[in-house]
């Protein structure tokens, strides 16, 4: 008879927890419908067709995983009226200083741009000591992602769970394409040139692009939050587990097959002096024999004409 | 009507040899082809029609299986000939082949008079089966390399992955373009033949043809006919008589059939 005070102990904590939960988001500063007054969608306002950061699609707001949400969660600090940035009051220093280094990224709303910090601080945690928390906060290079260069627009933010995401897992590749695959960012920081050229070959990007699910992706082995420099031992510590989700029994060893190697390197160099000795080999076979082909074919007709021309002699 | 008799080219064990070579063959190009041109727009379509690429996977992998068998049957089944002393190694490439090559050609640009004389096989025939070896020696190795990269790297260095990646690939076009436009066009496409060569569900072909087409191996078997043992059949290259008589009664005696 000791089990049914146990469960209901265990149920006790749990709708405990859950209202202490509702009880602890966002606090309710100003009503949306407020904010909405000047910032309703152009699909409502007079200037349809628009599309302005400023203006928000309510519903659209709604169906995202933050719909629920008051405007102040976000965007701190701001009261009603035109708003004037000196005279934001009641944010948070840590978060002052994140979005002070936001600043190079946009000169509005940083403070917005960072506040995912306030909920979601353990992963920032993750994100700031990662290779681009460090190029954004540390060493200023504004290109950097932070939150929503990954996550998407914040007012249509889906959660990784619906196929509209950007972190969807298949839509993942195609998210950090947007950077590792586009020449002008990785000739401003020196990035791998190869990185996507070498993952749409392989039998992941492949069977990826063929429409399956189940096949690595950056994320995969890189992480998400806490991408470390894939040179560092740290990367390459943990890489033959993450190998090893799919490919059971991988060694370190066998981690390092799939690595965006550079054309120059040794190991590369052998690949492709195999695809040019196959190259030469089919080009040759069937150039020889599309010419016995040929030279077969008009033996053939040759000989059938000269029969009928007996025949009518 | 004298000519029309038949005679065995591909015994039943050959023939089925063949068939399972062949389905495998197909089932792998229609499932291998799409992966190798993921980019192209129907390759997608193509996997959805086996279900997507896992399961085409699958099936590559059953088919490879079934190709295998068919390899091991074959090697099995030549041993087996061996240890009952029925084996000819007519497949064989020997010195006559280049020749052949040469005077045939010659042939084709109007430089001789009729083709050369074949034995058992042509040399295109041996070209295609030992082009079969090379790839499936290819095919197989590498394939295995790709199924079990893992092990592979166990005990071989991890650019062997690599190389078999392309190996798998590039052999597989090669394979492919050499059986669906050479080989098709032999057994297929030719004016003569045209539809098909039904040899390979027959397994026969007349005397007539035998003596068109592989005049040697015409002489070797009615040489063997008149001397009442098979033994002689096993001699190879054939007797310089049966050369001889193959020159008087195939070619000359009939330059109606245009050869």
């Amino acid at each position: 008879m000791m089990r049914l005070p146990w469960i209901a102990g265990f149920v006790l904590v749990i709708v405990t927890g859950t209202l202490l939960g509702a009880a602890g988001a966002p606090a309710q500063g100003a009503d949306n419908e407020t904010c909405l007054v000047c910032h309703r969608s152009p699909q409502e306002s007079s200037k349809p067709g628009q599309k302005d950061p400023f203006y928000i699609h309510p519903e659209l707001f709604a169906r995202s995983v933050h719909g629920g949400f008051t405007c102040d969660t976000c965007h701190q600090g701001y009261s009603a009226g035109p708003h004037d940035p000196a005279a934001m009051k009641g944010v948070d220093e840590s978060l002052l200083k994140i979005a002070g280094e936001l600043q190079k990224k946009r000169s509005k709303g940083a403070i917005a741009l960072a506040s995912c910090v306030t909920c979601h601080y353990e992963i920032f945690q993750d994100y700031s000591q990662s290779v681009h928390g460090v190029a954004l906060l540390e060493k200023g290079a504004k290109d950097a992602p932070y939150c929503l260069d990954c996550h998407g627009p914040p007012h249509t933010l889906m959660a990784k769970e619906s196929p509209a995401s950007r972190n969807f897992y298949t839509n993942i590749p195609a998210t950090c394409a947007s950077c590792h695959g586009n020449s002008e960012i990785i000739l401003k920081y020196r990035l791998n040139t190869n990185v996507v050229p070498t993952y749409r070959d392989s039998f992941h990007g492949k069977k990826l692009i063929l429409g399956s699910s189940d096949v690595a992706v950056c994320s995969s082995c890189h992480g998400a939050h806490k991408v470390v420099d894939p040179r560092s031992p740290a990367f390459m510590e943990g890489l033959a587990n993450r190998c090893g989700q799919c490919h059971e029994g991988a060694s370190p060893k066998f981690a390092t097959a799939f690595a965006h190697i550079p054309a120059t390197q040794t190991s590369e160099k052998i690949v492709r002096w195999a695809e040019r000795f196959f190259a030469v080999l089919t080009g040759g076979v069937i150039l020889g024999l599309v010419t016995h082909i040929g030279l077969d074919l008009a033996s053939q007709v040759r000989i059938r004409r000269r029969r009928k021309n007996k025949k009518r002699k | 009507m004298e000519g029309n008799e038949k005679v065995l080219r591909w015994n039943v064990h050959y023939r089925l040899q063949h068939v399972l070579m062949f389905t495998s063959f197909i089932v792998l190009v229609l499932t291998g082809i799409p992966l190798k041109y993921a980019g192209v727009g129907v390759s997608r379509v193509f996997m959805n029609l086996w279900g997507g690429p896992e399961m085409a996977s699958t099936v590559h992998r059953t088919a490879a299986v079934v190709m295998i068998i068919s390899c091991v049957y074959h090697l099995a089944y030549l041993g087996w000939r061996m240890w009952k002393r029925i084996f000819s190694p007519d497949m064989i490439p020997s010195l006559k082949d280049l020749r052949d090559l040469y005077d045939n050609i010659r042939f084709y640009l109007g430089l001789a008079p009729r083709p050369p004389l074949f034995g058992r096989f042509t040399y295109w025939e041996k070209f295609d089966y030992w082009a079969v070896f090379w790839g499936i020696f290819i095919m197989v190795g590498s394939g295995l390399v790709l199924w079990f990269p893992v092990e592979t790297v166990r005990f071989l260095p991890v650019w062997f992955l690599g190389i078999a990646k392309v190996a798998h690939s590039d052999e597989a076009l090669l394979a492919g373009l050499a059986i669906f436009i050479w080989h098709f066009y032999n057994v297929h496409l030719r004016p003569e033949i045209f539809p098909m060569n039904w040899v390979w569900i027959t397994g026969t072909i007349t005397r007539k043809e035998l003596k068109e087409n592989y005049p040697l191996e015409y002489e070797r078997l009615r040489l063997q006919e008149a001397l009442g043992s098979h033994r002689v059949s096993k001699v190879h290259p054939p007797e310089p008589e049966a050369v001889a008589s193959a020159k008087r009664t195939g070619i000359e005696s009939d330059p109606e059939q245009g050869i």
